[in-house]
């Protein structure tokens, strides 16, 4: 072999080294954006609506790629900006206009939670590989560095809630966190239980359920826990907030109504089957689906109002418009639901499992699915 | 007993000679059917099936469609392609897949190959049973595939699968209650401190205890952590490589603290027992003191009491008898009656599924496997010789035969095309068979009742609130109505009559774990009352009378099934143990749900479907050779039936020698016949290095085909064929051809092997081959020589686990440029150099005693616990000779060694001894000392 062919295969070699070893870096600007979706469920009662009319005729507009999976978070949008986290411990950055990399940060473990963006910070944590710690990152994109990096006992493995003022995130064995945004721990609870049900929060009440099978409310302001009820099984549903009713759903298959304040269980509705999103609640409808892949409606007083089979698992959030629900099923494909009667009107396939929570925002809906492949579908 | 059935299977250690039947020695997968594979449809699945099992094949569709829906839920995991599930439809035919490449046990349930994604699953004649596995392997399937998707989003290395006692426990878990079988297991184990712990597991690694301890884990996770931290585990799999630490990270507590909450939840569970129940050791007496021993039916001659049982006692399944005095306790060892599974007439005993029958007349009715059906035979214990033997061959599964008062019928059980699990009548005078029932219930231990028209049986037929439990019923041969005996919500089996006909007794696990029961005849009826006879701890089988006071059944305890004997007139006559039975639910019957449900099934004849089974390039590069590569790969069809290999490399060093320098060869191998047949086409070129001819490098070019024929005779024995034809230029000098030849070469074998394997290598039985071939040049006339290989091994069993063992071999070529054949070092001459004793004959001959020295090592390491099983000691004697023209001198060795088995894959050897010199005159100053590995010959 000539000296020739080992330069190729050396520089072959080193441009492979070089790609992978890509630099951890988000830097870029952006305008102050008021309507921005910044973090899961737009805010932390989670609301996962939209007010106007959308067509079910899309095209994709671009689609790219992340390093490892999804689980069942969504993207966050801030201006121009697009950011998803993924499970092999990595943020990124897209355009929001055509879906190209900005860039990305890297960690050694798993990020399970849709990245908080308050202005020019991203709020993310991270739950570590081989060792039961989290880290709490917050990172300046502007500048490109990172301002806070607080270590905190206990993996956390669901959504966390972010305000301009707090952030707030429960881990795997039953820690309870509150921090401001300049890294201050403001007050830390350990519950009895283990946790993986995302926690919601209105008026200052937090609420979460855990898997012991209780729902759990606490003051957001001196952590103290207002309320402690016991249920059914498990819970690895999160939970959503409208008006003074918290709506989560459990192992039984039950979805609950709680009174905020006090937790005291309003009605349940059993669904038949395991389920582990967030309900969609709008100002008179909540609307969820099961694992077993049932999609259904109730109206505020825990009446079915219509429910929908699919053949697929549906354990993301779906996303509502004022006439059609925007749901993805584990089984390649998300669907247009009529919200008035719950009739499927158009399904989109896609070469993957499709387990990321549907955003829309502005003219696009965001959906996600195995191997970390993002879309950005455009509303025709 | 179908799982237990794999006790024999994990246990023993004679069974790690499957697949050995493409090589030198081995046993034989015989195809005796060609089925015509059908499919069905679902919406999740790919249903294979064939001939007339179509019902069944329908009834198993809607199960795994359900099962689907089940397990979606819980793993919150799909499979997004048809999954294909592969009917047989006995466990006879299952044997004959070549979707895997072993050979199949007897016991063997299903599996889920990992490769092709494939679900091969036998039915056994009982719905319930196929539903359990169906659902079993269906576990394994969502599992394995949640553990892909869990690591891959995470990038961690996929292979970091959960240990095999989480993945079998799981599966059993998730697919079956806390049955019979599995509590017998888990008494035994904590009662008689056998129960091992999490931390020691691999000790007991692919036992059935390990499925067992593992299946009973995860109900005290469940029970004590919760439910969602089964399946959580799998979820935390990303975060550590170590399995014992994502344990302890879901359950919240050091490994050492998780073994000491379960040792105590089960002896809590456990221990009580003790206060109204026995071990059979203390109440009952033994009759035997080791191995699996089963289904006892007594006989006397001359006044004297026999046992006539099959059982494994030494690796083999067998029909064996003792001498038992009905008043004492020490009683004789058992002696072979009839010695199972060396010949194809009783290839396989059934022992866990089917027991033996005897008649008034001396004669046991026994069931072992026949070539490709099952088949009665007769014994006459005076004739001491089998005087008869029925098979049929639409009847592909017997069991349990018992004859008629007057020894004229026998009744059984058999399994049919249909998958159907009915009852049998054959008239013994005119071979006249009668179906008594034709369903899909499964019907089991028929024997006759009160009088010769009546038939007692057990099935799975029984409707109302005890809908599908096995219940006694009667047939009346006159009238053809079928009635039941008993109603209750428990199993039972192995009905049996008293000598009198007044007591009808029975084994059910009504309380969990399976103890003897009666029920009362009289006035013509049976009381509507059962009793309770024995109150073991573990578990009681087959009961039979020794005389109307006195019975002999199986027991296990310790974990092994020995023979027991009691007498029942010294029980106390009404047991505080009686279940009332009421009968007023019994109308009816239930249906199985077919695939009617789903809309979209379709049904279509079989089209090959080939998928890649492995696929390897390589390109390398070293400073002697230069740049080389290659790939190699192979495919073959869904059932394994016919398969291609492909192998591709180019040896060029330089770029004019590109094209001449590809190696290709191109081979077809199919199976799916009895008679197996393989053909292919291959061009070799390049530089060898031939070790019999000489120690110098040559250039070859050869192309050609080949064919190769192997016809089973039985599972025991085989004929081989080939014949290639080959074009072979041959230079040591470069540019100058030494000898140019187009090469014929035929070939035809003999081959048997009906041996058994320890750790090392075989105990017992012998090896065999005897082989005929000429080659010959037939264009340039350069090469043209015979070949006789005749190798012939014998086992001879000392202990359970000692043999001695001989070898004979002779290898011959004779003719012009034959080639020679090798041998020395640690497989054959033992102390020589190795291969480095060279001949166109060669004989040799070896003696050796095998024996155990160490049976397990377990090494604890701070970050992995590994163990070691069968360290075996060796003494050795080794003779032989090679030549081509004219004898020079025998060469020996003498010496010991050890061997050690690491990991079931390769066996470990360290020699050492004496050379024996000069033609045998004198042993070599000092001691050699070799270390190799490969398996005792």
């Amino acid at each position: 072999m000539g000296f020739l062919n080992l330069l190729k295969i050396i520089s072959v070699l080193s441009m492979l080294l070089m790609v992978g070893c890509g630099a951890s870096l988000i830097r870029t600007t952006a305008h102050l954006d008021n309507d921005a979706y910044a973090g899961f469920g737009r805010t932390p009662a989670r609301e996962f609506f939209i007010n106007k009319e959308i067509s079910d005729s899309l095209s994709l507009k671009w689609q790219n790629s992340v390093n490892g999976g999804f689980n069942n978070s969504s993207v966050a949008i801030y201006d121009s900006l697009v950011f998803i986290n993924d499970l092999s411990g990595r943020i990124y950055c897209f355009y929001l206009s055509n879906g190209k990399q900005i860039g990305q940060l890297k960690s050694s473990g798993s990020v399970f939670t849709t990245p908080y963006v308050n202005k020019y910070t991203l709020v993310y944590t991270v739950a570590e590989e081989n060792e039961n710690i989290t880290h709490l990152y917050y990172y300046d994109y502007i500048k490109g560095k990172m301002k806070y990096d607080i270590e905190a006992a206990g993996r956390s493995v669901t959504q966390m809630i972010g305000t301009p003022d707090e952030i707030i995130f429960n881990t795997e064995d039953g820690n309870v966190y509150k921090y401001d945004m300049k890294g201050n721990e403001i007050w830390k609870i350990k519950i009895s239980s283990s946790i993986h049900s995302s926690p919601s929060m209105k008026d200052n009440i937090i609420v979460f359920g855990n898997d012991n099978g209780e729902i759990i409310g606490i003051d957001s302001k001196t952590g103290r826990i207002l309320y402690n009820k016991k249920t059914g099984e498990s819970f690895f549903g999160a939970s959503s907030i409208s008006d003074n009713t918290v709506y989560i759903g459990n192992d039984n298959g039950n979805l609950y109504a709680v009174n905020l304040q006090k937790g005291n269980i309003i009605w349940k509705y059993n669904s038949g089957a395991k389920i582990i999103m967030t309900p969609s609640v709008t100002a008179d409808k909540i609307y969820f689906g099961n694992l077993s892949g049932e999609l259904f409606c109730l109206d505020k007083e825990g009446n079915l109002i219509w429910r929908t089979a699919t053949d697929g698992i549906l354990n993301a959030t779906p996303f509502i418009s004022e006439n059609y629900l925007v749901i993805p099923d584990m089984n390649k494909k998300f669907y247009f639901v009529d919200i008035n009667t719950g009739k499927i009107e158009k399904t989109y396939n896609v070469e993957g499992r499709l387990n990321l929570s549907p955003v829309i925002f502005r003219n696009l809906l965001f959906v996600g699915y195995d191997r970390g492949e993002l879309q950005a579908y455009e509303f025709k | 007993m179908k799982f237990l059935k794999l006790l024999l299977i994990i246990i023993l250690i004679f069974a790690s000679d499957a697949g050995a039947q493409f090589y030198y020695f081995g046993r034989n997968k015989v195809q005796y059917q060609t089925f015509d594979w059908k499919v069905l449809r679902t919406e999740h699945f790919n249903i294979y099936y064939y001939g007339e099992f179509e019902e069944i094949a329908e009834i198993g569709a809607s199960y795994a469609e359900d099962a689907y829906d089940e397990l979606k839920v819980k793993f919150n995991n799909l499979i997004t392609h048809p999954i294909p599930l592969i009917f047989y439809n006995t466990s006879l035919h299952f044997q004959q897949t070549n979707t895997t490449p072993g050979l199949i046990p007897d016991a063997v349930g299903g599996f889920f190959e990992f490769i092709k994604g494939r679900v091969v699953i036998p039915y056994t004649g009982s719905i319930h049973d196929f539903k359990h596995v169906i659902r079993h392997e269906l576990v394994h399937v969502f599992m394995t595939t949640k553990v892909i998707h869990v690591l891959s989003d995470h990038r961690q290395p996929t292979d970091l699968f959960p240990p095999l006692w989480y993945t079998e426990g799981l599966a059993e878990y998730m697919s079956t209650g806390i049955d019979a079988q599995a509590e017998m297991v888990m008494r035994d184990a904590v009662i008689n401190n056998y129960f091992v712990n999490l931390e020691n597991m691999y000790s007991i690694y692919g036992t059935f205890l390990m499925y067992k301890e593992g299946q009973n884990f995860f109900h005290f996770v469940s029970d004590k952590y919760g439910p969602e931290k089964v399946l959580l585990m799998i979820d935390n799999l990303w975060m550590f490589s170590n399995f014992n630490k994502v344990l302890e990270y879901t359950l919240g507590k050091p490994i050492e603290d998780i073994d000491s909450d379960w040792s105590f939840y089960l002896k809590r569970k456990y221990y009580p027992l003790l206060s109204n129940k026995a071990p059979l050791q203390v109440s009952a007496v033994q009759l035997t003191d080791f191995g699996f021993n089963f289904s006892p039916v007594s006989y006397k001659i001359n006044g004297d009491t026999y046992l006539y049982f099959p059982a494994n006692r030494d690796g083999y399944s067998s029909l064996y008898r003792m001498k038992i005095n009905v008043e004492q306790k020490s009683d004789l060892e058992p002696e072979l009656v009839i010695r199972g599974e060396k010949t194809s007439e009783f290839e396989t005993f059934h022992l866990f599924q089917s027991s033996i029958g005897i008649s008034k007349d001396g004669i046991v009715a026994f069931v072992t496997k026949a070539g490709a059906t099952d088949a009665i035979h007769f014994y006459s214990v005076l004739q001491n010789e089998i005087i008869k033997t029925y098979q049929d061959e639409n009847l592909i599964n017997i069991n349990s035969p018992k004859f008629s008062a007057d020894g004229r019928k026998v009744v059984f059980q058999a399994i049919d095309q249909k998958g159907f699990s009915d009852l049998f009548i054959l008239d013994l005078g005119t071979d006249a068979l009668t179906r008594i029932t034709n369903d899909y219930y499964d019907e089991r231990d028929p024997i006759f009742g009160i009088t010769d028209d009546q038939i007692i049986f057990t099935s799975d037929r029984t409707a109302g609130k005890n809908a599908r439990y096995y219940n006694l019923f009667s047939y009346d041969l006159q009238s053809h109505d079928i009635k039941y005996i008993t109603n209750l919500s428990a199993n039972l089996s192995s009905p049996v009559l008293s000598p009198d006909k007044k007591t009808l007794l029975f084994t059910s696990d009504i309380d969990k774990v399976q103890n003897i029961y009666r029920l009362k005849y009289r006035n013509n009826t049976f009381s509507d009352s059962v009793w309770k006879v024995t109150y073991f701890i573990t578990s009681a089988f087959y009961p039979g009378y020794i005389d109307t006071t006195t019975i002999a059944f199986s027991g296990f305890e310790n974990f092994a099934f020995n023979l027991y004997k009691e007498k029942i007139d010294s029980l106390p006559s009404d047991s505080s143990f009686t279940v009332v039975m009421n009968f007023d639910s019994t109308g009816g019957k239930w249906e199985e749900t077919q695939l009617k449900l789903y809309a979209e099934k379709e049904k279509y004849k079989y089209q090959k479907e080939y998928t890649l089974d492995y696929a390897q390039s390589d390109v390398s590069t070293d400073p002697v050779f230069g740049t080389r590569g290659g790939a190699v790969l192979s495919l073959s069809d869904l059932f394994g039936d016919d398969n291609y290999f492909f192998l591709i490399y180019n040896t060029a060093s330089v770029q004019s020698d590109f094209l001449k320098s590809f190696n290709i060869m191109l081979e077809r191998i199919d199976l799916s016949k009895r008679t197996n047949y393989g053909y292919g086409v291959f061009h070799f070129s390049g530089r060898r290095y031939d070790l019999t001819e000489s120690d110098d490098y040559f250039f070859e070019r050869s192309f050609g085909g080949f064919f190769l024929l192997n016809f089973p005779l039985s599972k025991f024995q085989r004929i081989e064929t080939d014949v290639s034809i080959a074009n072979s230029d041959k230079e040591i000098v470069a540019g100058i051809i030494e000898r140019k030849a187009l090469l014929v070469s035929n070939s035809i074998s003999y081959v048997a092997d009906n041996s058994i394997w320890g750790p090392t290598g075989p105990l017992d039985g012998i090896r065999a081959r005897l082989l005929l071939g000429y080659t010959s040049d037939v264009k340039y006339s350069n090469v043209n020589y015979f070949t006789v290989i005749a190798d012939y091994r014998h086992y001879f069993r000392i202990g359970y686990t000692t043999a001695l063992a001989f070898r004979g071999a002779l290898f011959y070529n004779d003719g012009k440029e034959p080639r020679r054949y090798f041998m020395g070092g640690s497989w054959d001459l033992r102390g020589w150099p190795r291969w480095g004793i060279r001949g166109q004959k060669l004989w040799i001959s070896s003696l050796e005693l095998r024996f155990p020295l160490i049976d397990q090592i377990n090494i604890k390491f701070p970050f992995i616990n590994i163990g070691f099983f069968g360290l075996r000691g060796a003494l050795f004697s080794d003779f032989g000779g090679a030549w081509d023209e004219r004898y020079n001198e025998t060469l020996g060795s003498v010496g010991w060694g050890f061997r050690l088995n690491l990991f079931g894959v390769l066996v470990l050897r360290y020699d050492m001894g004496k050379k024996i010199e000069d033609n045998m005159n004198k042993f070599q100053h000092g001691l050699f000392y070799q270390f190799f590995f490969g398996w005792d010959f």
